[in-house]
């Protein structure tokens, strides 16, 4: 479970969070806010890949120096490396996190014929693709998705409700928070909503 | 018909102000570079002014050495396709390029390409006034000019739609002039006319595509194979200050430990400087590598290529101009500080250089 306590973020003089504090209790949970209210702020902070000003995040009750090792995550503002292919970028992220080519996540977003693309040329939703597919690749306990279902064909966004139906179920202390504009269909699957 | 004019000269006027601003925004990046524009390209801008028209002039009059007019044409060539390269942005006005598309005809915009890419040509222009001043008798004697004035706007044209080309033209071009043949001026430009003519239907090279992107290393290759004008134009650069500074040692053989300082830190000059582009590379990637768990190997392997550059840059140096050994452990140093500075403190990159400069020229 993630906690927040006492989180501050600004960027420049706009304050973004001012001691925030929220818990996260069920394990899969679609966080909701208008556009602009720093929903993929939260996600990069709880990612370790933006730093707040001040304030705590605890995963499991434990506060961590680095939490991407144990955080997975896709969002647009994490920039892909578009002069490489798609399946360069895979094969980079493979190599890094030492893992295999995932085969079945991209048979499953019928990526394939896609994967010969230069990433910067591919439509956004084979982007958005291509950075679920990174992000499913690491399994960690924690997989924080941005808006997933943005710009996904219909058998995209099912392919995905299979994985997500399946993915803490050889995870007992992991979580799955995404944000959503449309949560209905996260909801039939499972997902809490709560506001921001 | 003075509708459709109108709107081709409101056209022009949007395609000339957009020019105008890229080029101003484009200036404004090269703030770090301002203080050494001022202290060094300042005074000696004039300088270079005449030194284009002296070169110019050893093209035009190059019966007696066909073989050293055809190189320093192919130097001039590249360093005039690094300069249009370096400006295509800003009259392509690529930006709204698709949007041009939508609204107007299609050889309005070829039109205004070109009218900007002759107004940007500084060393076409150059060449043009040398051929307004050439009588008739003179023009019949230099027929091989006319087409060297040709390969500069193709050059141009190439820059603009046919990238790929113009690399085929120029490196086919190079080898020409390197090989030891004998040929008359006129042979060698009509030689460089057809190359440039095959060079487009020669398919584009897509090398970086097949590479098995498995570590960082193999990132960087990818990136600069794609990015290659970055490391073209500094090569270039490099390489046309080594050939003038060999005539200049074949002159005045006295300058020569001079020279090789001036060389040498020309030579760090440029391939330090390629930190800032791998900077800029690291921060727009860096949290894709963080998310990795890659962040501290991504941060070091940012100075990777400048040093690998400097080393390369450093081996032409010693094999064109000799070298003093003292030179080496100092260049990989002063190498280091100029990547921190560009790192830490682009704003001092410029002055650090000119100093240390002054210094190992006055030792020299």
């Amino acid at each position: 479970m993630i906690e927040i306590n006492n989180l501050n973020k600004r960027f420049a003089s706009a304050h973004v969070f001012e001691n925030y504090n929220k818990q996260f209790q069920g394990k899969r949970v679609c966080l909701q806010a208008a556009n602009g209210r720093g929903k993929t702020t939260l996600l990069m902070m709880l990612a370790g890949l933006e730093k707040p000003q001040s304030g705590q995040v605890l995963y499991n009750n434990q506060a961590l120096k680095s939490p991407q090792n144990i955080v997975s995550i896709a969002s647009d503002r994490i920039a892909l490396p578009d002069f490489l292919t798609a399946r360069q970028v895979i094969e980079l992220s493979c190599k890094a996190l030492k893992k295999d080519m995932p085969e079945q996540l991209i048979t499953g977003f019928n990526f394939k014929e896609h994967l010969n693309t230069r990433f910067s040329a591919l439509s956004s939703g084979n982007q958005k693709k291509c950075q679920l597919i990174t992000a499913f690749l690491k399994q960690a306990p924690f997989l924080l998705l941005d808006e997933p279902s943005a710009a996904l064909d219909q058998t995209s966004i099912k392919f995905l409700l299979t994985l997500l139906d399946d993915y803490l179920d050889d995870k007992p202390n992991g979580q799955i928070i995404i944000t959503s504009h449309e949560p209905e269909v996260f909801i039939q699957h499972g997902f809490e909503c709560t506001s921001l | 018909m003075i509708n459709s004019f109108a709107s081709y000269f409101s056209f022009l006027s949007f395609r000339y102000l957009a020019y105008t601003t890229t080029l101003k925004s484009m200036l404004s990046q090269l703030k770090s570079f301002s203080l050494l524009f001022a202290l060094v390209l300042g005074p000696a801008f004039l300088g270079m002014v005449l030194l284009l028209f002296l070169g110019l002039g050893k093209i035009v009059d190059s019966h007696a050495a066909p073989g050293y007019g055809a190189k320093l044409a192919v130097v001039y060539l590249l360093l005039e396709s690094v300069m249009l390269w370096a400006m295509a942005p800003a009259i392509k006005n690529s930006k709204n390029r698709v949007f041009q598309r939508s609204l107007y005809k299609s050889f309005w915009r070829v039109c205004a390409d070109c009218k900007l890419l002759l107004l940007s040509n500084a060393w076409l222009i150059a060449s043009l006034l040398i051929a307004i001043d050439l009588s008739l008798k003179q023009w019949l004697q230099v027929p091989h000019f006319m087409l060297f004035m040709l390969l500069q706007w193709l050059c141009g044209v190439f820059v603009l739609y046919r990238p790929g080309a113009l690399f085929y033209s120029l490196l086919l071009s190079s080898i020409l002039v390197l090989l030891p043949v004998s040929l008359t001026s006129l042979q060698y430009y009509l030689s460089f006319i057809a190359i440039f003519g095959c060079s487009i239907l020669l398919p584009p090279v897509r090398i970086s595509h097949k590479l098995k992107v498995h570590s960082l290393a193999l990132f960087w290759l990818s990136y600069f194979i794609q990015h290659s004008w970055s490391l073209i134009w500094r090569g270039s650069v490099l390489l046309a200050c080594l050939l003038a500074l060999l005539q200049l040692i074949a002159v005045r053989n006295d300058f020569s430990d001079l020279v090789l300082a001036l060389a040498f830190s020309v030579c760090v000059l440029l391939t330090s400087s390629l930190q800032f582009d791998c900077l800029a590379v690291f921060k727009k990637y860096r949290l894709f590598f963080q998310s990795n768990n890659q962040d501290k190997p991504f941060y070091i392997s940012q100075f990777l290529p400048s040093l690998i550059f400097f080393a390369m840059a450093f081996i032409v140096v010693i094999s064109m101009l000799g070298t003093n050994l003292i030179y080496i452990p100092i260049g990989a140093v002063w190498c280091v500080l100029q990547q921190y500075l560009a790192q830490k403190k682009p704003a001092q990159f410029a002055l650090v250089w000119f100093f240390i400069t002054i210094g190992i020229v006055l030792l020299a």
